[in-house]
């Protein structure tokens, strides 16, 4: 490979000391080296005459040589680097997937990869290029939208026809088991960017109301039912509400306010478990008002008994 | 078709380094041979052997730094080819891409 002048193209004098000829030579391929530059031709181009000039005079022995008799009078010492034989290692990366040495973003399998390169892409607006050029979307934007439902709804799954400021209307399916924050994606019901290009996708974000009387705790829901004194000391079935609507529960004898009971399956559903939280039921014992005379006698005639 | 492989003096040769270089370069793992029971090298290896090379003689950088410089360019290259693969899928044209 026949160069200019090796001191010219490390930009050192010909009477410079070889520490100076070693910085000079580092400055320039950290700037030039072409896997610190993947993709310029002119820096692999520039790499290569800076690190053959460096191999003709880097070394006191090849410099004196140089001196004494220009690159023939070498006689071939310096070839061996100076060509750089083989490819740079950015030149062995192209297009490479999953290799020895690749790296995986996204941390999981190819649905999570394919989901880091689509929110990348989308978050370029689809118009990503080396060059920074602008290009044009291939689809519309996303647009966010909040529907607020009530709990049974997003307990049992709902369909609601809801209006977009645009004045269309849409019938919504709402599926069971959905929570606050979830969305849901309507596709093709975003903005429209022009004719030709495919709108993007409305994102409906739900929000779900507090239903009175009920409280929510984790995957559970809690409810306070009043118990009637006989069912709370002799035992028996009480009407509870729930969200799937009223049920009938068994009560042993002898509770109290404050006994929590479990309706299994009657709470929220969770998407990781793949299965609903229960609903926690805290009684609270009521006495009738006012006061039978009979019950009043019966506990005038017990609390007489205790006293004795 | 069947990669060229390198046995361990090929690869010297090739590329200028000496052998307790290449056999650091393993131990370490930043070269995982092509074909690790005979310790034979492909074009990659290679590559990425005279990279290592050029990091430590020519810029400087020591042993602790290299794996940071590996990791962080095989990243980035691992971004262009998810990207060039990811702009051809998606319609966002191919201008994503490594220099030629």
């Amino acid at each position: 490979m026949a160069v200019r002048d090796p001191y010219q193209v490390l930009g050192v004098a010909r009477t410079a000391t070889q520490d100076e000829i070693r910085n000079a030579y580092r400055a320039l391929a950290k700037k030039h080296h072409p896997d610190l530059n993947p993709g310029k031709k002119e820096a692999e181009q520039k790499f290569k005459e800076v690190s053959h000039a460096y191999e003709l005079i880097g070394d006191p022995a090849n410099r004196a040589k140089f001196d004494r008799g220009g690159e023939e009078g070498l006689g071939g010492d310096a070839s061996r680097r100076a060509g750089h034989e083989g490819p740079f290692y950015y030149r062995t990366q192209q297009g490479r997937g999953g290799g020895r040495y690749s790296f995986s973003f996204g941390g999981g399998g190819a649905e999570d990869q394919d989901e880091f390169i689509e929110s990348l892409l989308r978050g370029f607006g689809a118009a990503g290029g080396a060059s920074g050029a602008r290009r044009a979307p291939s689809r519309g934007e996303d647009v966010r939208y909040a529907l607020e439902i009530g709990l049974r709804e997003a307990v049992q799954g709902a369909e609601r026809e809801v209006t977009f400021p645009d004045g269309k209307t849409l019938r919504l399916r709402i599926p069971a088991g959905v929570r606050s924050g979830m969305s849901l994606r309507l596709p093709g019901q975003g903005l429209s960017p022009g004719a030709g290009i495919p709108p993007g996708d409305a994102l409906v974000e739900l929000r779900v109301k507090p239903l009175a009387g009920f409280r929510e705790e984790g995957d559970d829901l809690v409810t306070e039912v009043a118990i009637p004194l006989a069912e709370a000391v002799l035992g028996g079935e009480i009407r509870v509400p729930t969200v799937d609507g009223e049920v009938l529960l068994r009560v042993p004898r002898g509770v109290n306010t404050g006994t929590r009971m479990k309706l299994a399956g009657k709470g929220l559903f969770n998407r990781q478990r793949e299965r609903r939280g229960d609903q926690i039921v805290i009684l609270k014992v009521t006495l009738p008002v006012p006061v039978p005379a009979e019950l009043e006698a019966a506990i005038r005639a017990w609390a007489q008994a205790r006293a004795a | 078709m069947e990669k060229q492989r390198y046995v361990l003096t090929e690869a010297c040769e090739l590329t200028g380094v000496k052998k307790e270089f290449v056999t650091h370069c393993i131990h370490a793992r930043w070269i995982i041979p092509a074909d690790a029971t005979e310790f034979a090298l492909d074009e990659e290896d290679l590559a990425r052997l005279r990279l290592i090379h050029e990091l430590k003689a020519d810029f400087g950088v020591n042993d602790e730094a290299i794996p940071i410089i590996l990791g962080l360019l095989d990243q980035l290259y691992a971004l262009r080819a998810a990207l060039a693969e990811g702009a051809d899928r998606y319609g966002a044209g191919a201008s994503v891409k490594h220099g030629t």
